[in-house]
């Protein structure tokens, strides 16, 4: 807030240049300011785990599929047998003061490994709870809203989707991508 | 004194143009495990039979009698080999008698038995996630026997095999 020092002054120059006019009633202007501003609002991911399928074992004919449900997690395969653990993708977005938000995530097209690839398509899926209540985002962003100014939220996000087109051509390893989200928050 | 005050209240709404994470997704790609395995299932026998001047015939790819059987199993492989060693002679009591192995193949355990030329069995390309390969043992005693001492000749067929 800021306070004019303009009275003080004017009020001391009125006196010395009337010292006889005790009967009038100077009056003058001050003016106050205020910016009044919204609590900063602010949002952040964590990521709590990154998407493993595990280990497939590439089929003698054919091709495979490797599957992990974005909703509930679970793994699924054919034509191929897998083995090892996997999890599924998740982070959550914690927020305060924020009104609404949008979560946009892009999904590489394929796994990689250095000279060969396979074929990728992703899923996700977002929640209140962090373990269960998971419903299947369509397309690419997701918007939701919260409870605004002097308030936080928490939402949560998994990311599964499917590996295809493993044969036995291709080349033994670890293919790896990465699944890019970011927020928007207001 | 009269005093006006100029408040000037501005409300400021703030975008908040957040984070971006990123997720590492992966699969590791294995190998198939190849292995293999030879599996004896019956010695071979010609039986009882009566010296004489003519050859004495075990047919591995017939029904009479009963050749020596084995099967060969696997999985994963794309190929593999089988090798076999006949000795030459079946030894009795301080005698030999001459003979000449043969063998004979099948992917089933009773039918379709075909002869294999030579000591080795090869199969390549193969695309199935296992296979089961069948196999017969017979032979040739050589003729004449009439000189031969009776009793029990004997010998050990050795059979070898490799897959990848």
């Amino acid at each position: 807030m800021k306070v004019s020092l303009l009275y003080p002054t004017v009020l001391l120059a009125a006196c010395m240049a009337a010292p006889q006019a005790w009967a009038q009633s100077p009056s003058t202007n001050v003016a106050v300011e205020i910016v009044l501003l919204d609590p900063p609002s602010s949002c952040s991911f964590s990521v709590q785990s990154n998407l493993g399928f595990g280990t497939a074992v590439k089929p003698s004919s054919g091709t495979g599929t490797v599957t992990i449900n974005a909703v509930n997690g679970a793994r699924s395969a054919s034509g191929v047998t897998t083995s090892g653990s996997s999890s599924v993708g998740q982070v959550s977005l914690s927020g305060s003061n924020v009104s609404s938000y949008t979560v946009s995530s892009t999904f590489p097209g394929s796994l990689t490994i250095s000279g060969g690839s396979l074929s990728y398509s992703g899923a996700w899926a977002q929640s209140g709870s962090t373990s269960s209540g998971y419903s299947s985002i369509s397309g690419g962003s997701y918007s939701g809203s919260a409870s605004g100014s002097g308030t936080s939220f928490t939402r949560y996000f998994r990311f599964g989707g499917e590996v295809g087109g493993i044969g036995k051509s291709d080349a033994g390893g670890l293919y790896s991508g990465r699944i890019s989200t970011s927020a928007t928050c207001n | 004194m009269k005093l006006l005050l100029l408040i000037t209240a501005l409300v400021v709404t703030q975008d908040v143009a957040a984070q971006a994470a990123h997720v590492g997704a992966n699969i590791a790609l294995a190998e198939p495990a190849v292995s293999c395995a030879l599996h004896l299932q019956t010695d071979g026998d010609f039986g009882s039979v009566r010296r004489s001047s003519s050859d004495i015939v075990l047919d591995p790819t017939g029904i009479r009698g009963a050749p020596g059987t084995f099967s060969f199993t696997g999985t994963h492989a794309s190929a593999f080999t089988v090798q076999i060693t006949f000795p030459p002679a079946l030894a009795g009591k301080g005698a030999l008698l001459p003979w000449r192995g043969a063998w004979a193949q099948s992917q089933t355990p009773h039918t379709g038995f075909a002869p294999i030329v030579g000591a080795t069995y090869q199969r390549e390309n193969l695309n199935a996630t296992s296979f089961a390969y069948y196999f017969r043992i017979g032979g040739t005693v050589s003729g004449p026997t009439h000189h031969a001492t009776p009793g029990v000749y004997r010998a050990k067929i050795a059979v070898a095999a490799s897959c990848h």
